[in-house]
């Protein structure tokens, strides 16, 4: 698992990742020392479960990705099957780069490698 | 124009067949036995076209039945004239005599062309005397704009109250339905949100593109399907707000832009200044989803600042036309 988070960071654009559980416990971490990996597991536990949630009432389910863009750079959360995947990205980072890094490391986090 | 150009191939095509039939079906089937023009044949003539005309177009007016009259008179003497140029070359007749033939002397000929020439103009003077009323139905009805509260009043809508004249024009769904047949007029009588969101809507993939105020009520709208506008825009904001609070702890700042994937969907919002663009499309749709909102929200961004800018308007002329 560290080994695939270690590979996602190499993209360009890419400040850190992290496997946190749904309930925010934080699974496995590998993000640069600016943040901390407590408050940003949290942060995208709350974050999920508040768009699901306003998702649900308007009838739709099934998230598998959120893209925040905030003033201080984009956040991806992303369903991995075990907890949610956290990228944190500069703010002119290539989204579409970022993505598909982010679908092969879903992949390969599903499959155990 | 394309219904002009469909007129007029209709009747060169009738013509050239009342043409043709006399010409070459009728001296051999009825003679060529002559019949001397009276004033009382054209007298008949007249009467002719006056009841057809009449009987088939009874909501017009006498002077435009009388017009369509003198049509269509003028219309079976031209006939009548390229009958005789034919039949003079056919059956090398003299030219002077072919056409007293054709114009008013074979009945055969005369008969034919003036039993269809009212039938053969009569969708040319429908379509030419329809346009003029067409084009005054904007200044004598009611305007969409009106039209769409007085619905909104009718229905119930709780949305019928005006914020501005330009946001009362687009808070019913029914209208919203009408955007994709009105497509074509873009530019004309809407505001700078209604652009953005039709204009994102084109694509085939968005069912939804609302620009929805800090209140969570809708100020414009586009809506493809079954999707309910008035119901999914407060989550618009919902959406930045809550996010907002739990970013700005853990020092990411307010989020501009959320993009929510899901099995089948793909949602978007977009902030700008007090306001946020929505919108809901098909996930696997279209690629073209990320430029058009971004364009779409361009244009969001320019009316507003022109609109409801906080600058004082002094020569406002200054920003549009550079000083010589």
């Amino acid at each position: 698992m560290y080994q695939v988070l270690d590979e996602l960071n190499k993209t360009s654009g890419v400040t850190g990742s992290m496997v946190v559980g749904n309930d925010g416990i934080v699974i496995a971490s590998d993000l640069s020392a600016t943040f901390d990996q407590e408050t940003v597991g949290a942060l995208a536990a709350s974050i999920t479960s508040n768009i699901s949630k306003s998702l649900n009432r308007l009838q739709s389910s099934n998230l598998r990705q959120v893209t925040i863009e905030a003033e201080n750079g984009k956040m991806f959360f992303t369903d991995a099957g075990l907890g949610i995947l956290v990228v944190t990205a500069e703010k002119e980072c290539n989204i579409g780069l970022v993505r598909l890094e982010i679908k092969n490391a879903i992949g390969r986090l599903r499959t155990g490698i | 124009m394309a219904d002009n150009s469909r007129n007029m191939i209709q009747i060169l095509l009738y013509s050239t067949l009342a043409l043709v039939v006399p010409m070459v079906l009728f001296p051999e089937l009825l003679g060529t036995e002559l019949l001397r023009p009276s004033l009382i044949n054209l007298f008949f003539e007249i009467t002719f076209y006056g009841g057809v005309l009449w009987f088939f177009n009874r909501e017009w007016p006498m002077v435009q039945l009388a017009g369509a009259v003198g049509l269509c008179a003028i219309y079976r003497l031209i006939l009548g004239a390229i009958f005789g140029l034919l039949i003079s070359g056919l059956h090398l007749l003299d030219l002077r005599v072919s056409i007293q033939l054709g114009m008013s002397s074979y009945l055969p000929a005369i008969l034919l062309h003036g039993l269809s020439a009212p039938f053969i103009l009569m969708s040319l003077l429908r379509h030419s005397y329809a346009r003029p009323q067409r084009r005054m139905m904007p200044q004598t009805g009611t305007s969409p704009q009106m039209g769409a509260v007085i619905h909104a009043v009718a229905y119930g809508s709780a949305h019928a109250t005006p914020r501005t004249p330009e946001v009362a024009s687009v808070r019913t769904e029914s209208q919203a339905v009408s955007h994709e047949s009105a497509m074509p007029f873009v530019g004309h009588g809407l505001n700078g949100f209604d652009r953005a969101t039709r204009y994102i809507g084109e694509l085939n993939a968005v069912t939804l593109a609302a620009v929805v105020d800090h209140e969570g009520l809708l100020m414009s709208h586009f809506v493809r399907g079954g999707v309910d506008a008035e119901m999914a825009a407060p989550y618009a904001i919902q959406f930045m707000e809550s996010n907002k609070r739990i970013l700005e702890r853990g020092a990411w700042g307010s989020p501009d832009r959320l993009d929510m994937t899901m099995k089948d969907w793909r949602v978007v919002i977009c902030r700008e200044q007090s306001i946020a663009l929505m919108v809901i499309a098909e996930r696997h749709g279209d690629d073209l989803l990320a430029i058009r909102v971004n364009q779409g929200l361009e244009l969001i961004r320019k009316y507003y600042a022109e609109r409801y800018s906080q600058k004082p308007a002094v020569n406002p002329e200054r920003s549009y036309v550079p000083s010589t």
